[in-house]
């Protein structure tokens, strides 16, 4: 053992131990030996020199003892530098396993804003094959509108305002791809204080966002509801009551009297259209609505439905162009009925200047086509996407002053996904709509 | 005093007719608008003694319609206002700069609608005269 060495490996109190035992106490012993040699030579009686020598054992017992006692304290000392080698070398592992097995995304940020390593979950959420995570800058991963929320949490970590800072932000991939993170920033310091890089610790939330805005949504569709019903149902309650108590209180001539029952009978029907309409979705979209399925003529319904709403116009007129070599179908015949009165009625509804509404029913590939065309409105492109979401109605424009419960086309969808079809459409603004469905030929 | 001129927008056309059905009978001089853009041309030309409207109409709105007429237009103290909603609880001044007169909710009583469309009327002719 080398007392240079081994002093340079303590500090502190330990470091005078060893200081003590290699350069005090050595000296000391060879000392105490030269003591008693020189004693005993220059003892002038034996009874002097045993007790010189008595002594001079004693003071060398002492010198081994403390000896004795300093090395073990020392071989403890040393023995627990070791231990604690290990003990760290088994908290590195730990980690290490942590870091690479942790479905987290971690990484270590170099004080550039590059990233100095990352683990394998970070590389699968952001990385691009061959291009691996470190040497990247966090700035050109994250969306640039989220930019300077970032930069703003990893200055307030560096400024030593706080430890650690949490934000969602999104990232955006090499090929252009994004999703939302939950991350936590701290700042890893040295034993001086110094910064010297930060540890990210992200986790991908897109899921959890998706399902809280799929939530939100819903809860907004359902207050969305209940105004609409709501709504609705007093402007219709308003008629009959108004009416009604007009009748009661006036006097009224026998012409106003009728004219004032058919308002309230008109508000009536409105209002039990507007429950079974509601009912029936309810039922279909809850999937608790069974198809009564018999052989379907749809030309022939197709037919008594243009009669049907040639009656409730004189503005329009209606043509309908069958193919001939229509498949056998089946389907609900009273369901597909009201798919037919549902467009039929909207193509009349929404060109109020009249025009031709042709009906077709030709014979695709996977079933019978039908579409409805008018020469009306048609449908801004921004509302295209969803007409037949429920209560969406279009209320720009002439739109707005065509009644409606925003119930109609929803119905028609469901009624046809119910038969295994698809529902379609094509609108230009101002020069009319085309609402196409498809039944599917039965499988055998 | 019968004749005073009044406006009812609602995009509901049963309601109109009833409304102005209601006040007609009554002696008043009726005009109807369908939504907020409409009863915004009819200011241009006339000024009514009331405007009553509909809070929720596709468009302009109620609320919209009486705000543009009292920041753009000047709806003066001449014009009563009425607005009538869909719920019960409407409050015309809570948490909102535009006061409207008077407010009812559907469904109207009819009986309760004469009393209001007067005492309104009276209200704002007086408004009207302390202003001269």
């Amino acid at each position: 053992m080398q007392p240079n060495y081994l002093h340079a490996r303590f500090r502190g109190p330990r470091r005078l131990l060893v200081v003590y035992l290699a350069y005090g106490l050595g000296p000391l012993a060879a000392l105490t030996a030269g003591a008693i040699v020189t004693s005993r030579e220059m003892a002038t009686s034996q009874a002097v020199a045993n007790q010189v020598l008595l002594f001079a054992l004693g003071l060398a017992g002492a010198i081994a003892l403390a000896t004795l006692v300093g090395l073990l304290i020392l071989r403890r000392a040393l023995g627990s530098e070791a231990e604690a080698e290990s003990a760290r070398r088994q908290a590195e592992g730990h980690l290490r396993v942590i870091f690479e097995n942790s479905a987290l995304g971690i990484c270590t940020v170099g004080l550039d804003g590059r990233i100095k390593t990352a683990n394998p979950a970070l590389e699968t959420m952001l990385g691009e094959e061959g291009r691996p995570l470190p040497g990247q800058s966090y700035r050109a991963l994250t969306h640039p509108d989220d930019v300077p929320d970032s930069d703003r949490m990893y200055q307030r970590i560096q400024r030593g305002e706080v430890d650690s800072l949490s934000i969602d932000k999104r990232y955006r991939r090499t090929d252009g791809s994004e999703f939302w993170a939950s991350v936590t920033v701290s700042g890893f310091r040295g034993e001086d204080g110094q910064l010297q890089y930060f540890v990210s610790l992200v986790e991908d939330i897109q899921t959890r966002k998706e399902a809280t805005e799929q939530l939100q949504k819903l809860s907004n569709d359902k207050s969305h509801f209940v105004s609409m019903v709501s709504h609705e149902f007093r402007n219709a309650l308003t008629g009959i009551r108004g009416f009604s108590e007009t009748i009661r209180d006036e006097a009224l001539s026998p012409d106003d009297v009728h004219d004032f029952a058919n308002e309230i009978n008109r508000e009536a029907q409105r209002m039990s259209r507007m429950i079974s309409e509601l009912l029936d979705l309810e039922r279909m979209e809850s999937g608790r609505a069974q198809l009564r399925r018999a052989p379907l003529d749809l030309a022939e319904l197709g037919s008594a439905a243009l009669t049907r709403a040639q009656a409730t116009t004189d503005r329009h007129h209606f043509r309908v162009v069958a193919s001939d070599n229509l498949r056998p179908l089946e389907g609900d015949v009273d369901k597909i009925t009201q798919v037919l009165a549902n467009l039929l009625g909207n193509a009349v509804k929404y060109s109020p200047e009249g025009g031709e509404v042709l009906l077709t029913i030709a014979a695709g590939r996977g079933g019978a086509e039908v579409s409805v065309s008018d020469h009306g409105l048609g449908i801004p492109a921004a509302d295209l996407g969803r007409v037949f979401e429920r209560y969406h109605r279009v209320e720009s424009g002439e739109h707005r002053y065509i009644e409606g419960t925003g119930l109609g086309l929803p119905i028609v969808k469901s009624i046809v996904e119910l038969h295994g079809g698809r529902v379609g459409v094509v609108s230009r603004e101002g020069e009319g709509s085309t609402f196409t469905f498809e039944i599917p030929w039965p499988a055998n | 005093m019968a004749g005073e001129l009044i406006l009812i927008v609602d995009d509901e056309p049963s309601i109109r007719r009833l409304l102005s059905g209601h006040l007609l009978r009554r002696g008043y001089r009726v005009v109807v608008a369908r939504d907020g853009t409409e009863a915004l041309r009819f200011f241009k030309e006339e000024t009514p003694n009331l405007l009553i409207t509909d809070l929720n109409m596709p468009g302009l709105g109620g609320l919209d319609l009486l705000r543009h007429l009292k920041a753009v237009d000047g709806l003066g103290p001449v014009t009563a206002t009425m607005i009538i909603s869909g719920t019960k609880n409407f409050a015309p001044t809570h948490g909102d700069p535009v006061a409207v007169d008077d407010s009812l909710s559907k469904p109207i009583d009819m009986a309760e609608f004469s009393l209001r469309v007067k005492r309104v009327l009276r209200l704002a002719a007086e408004r009207a005269a302390s202003a001269e």
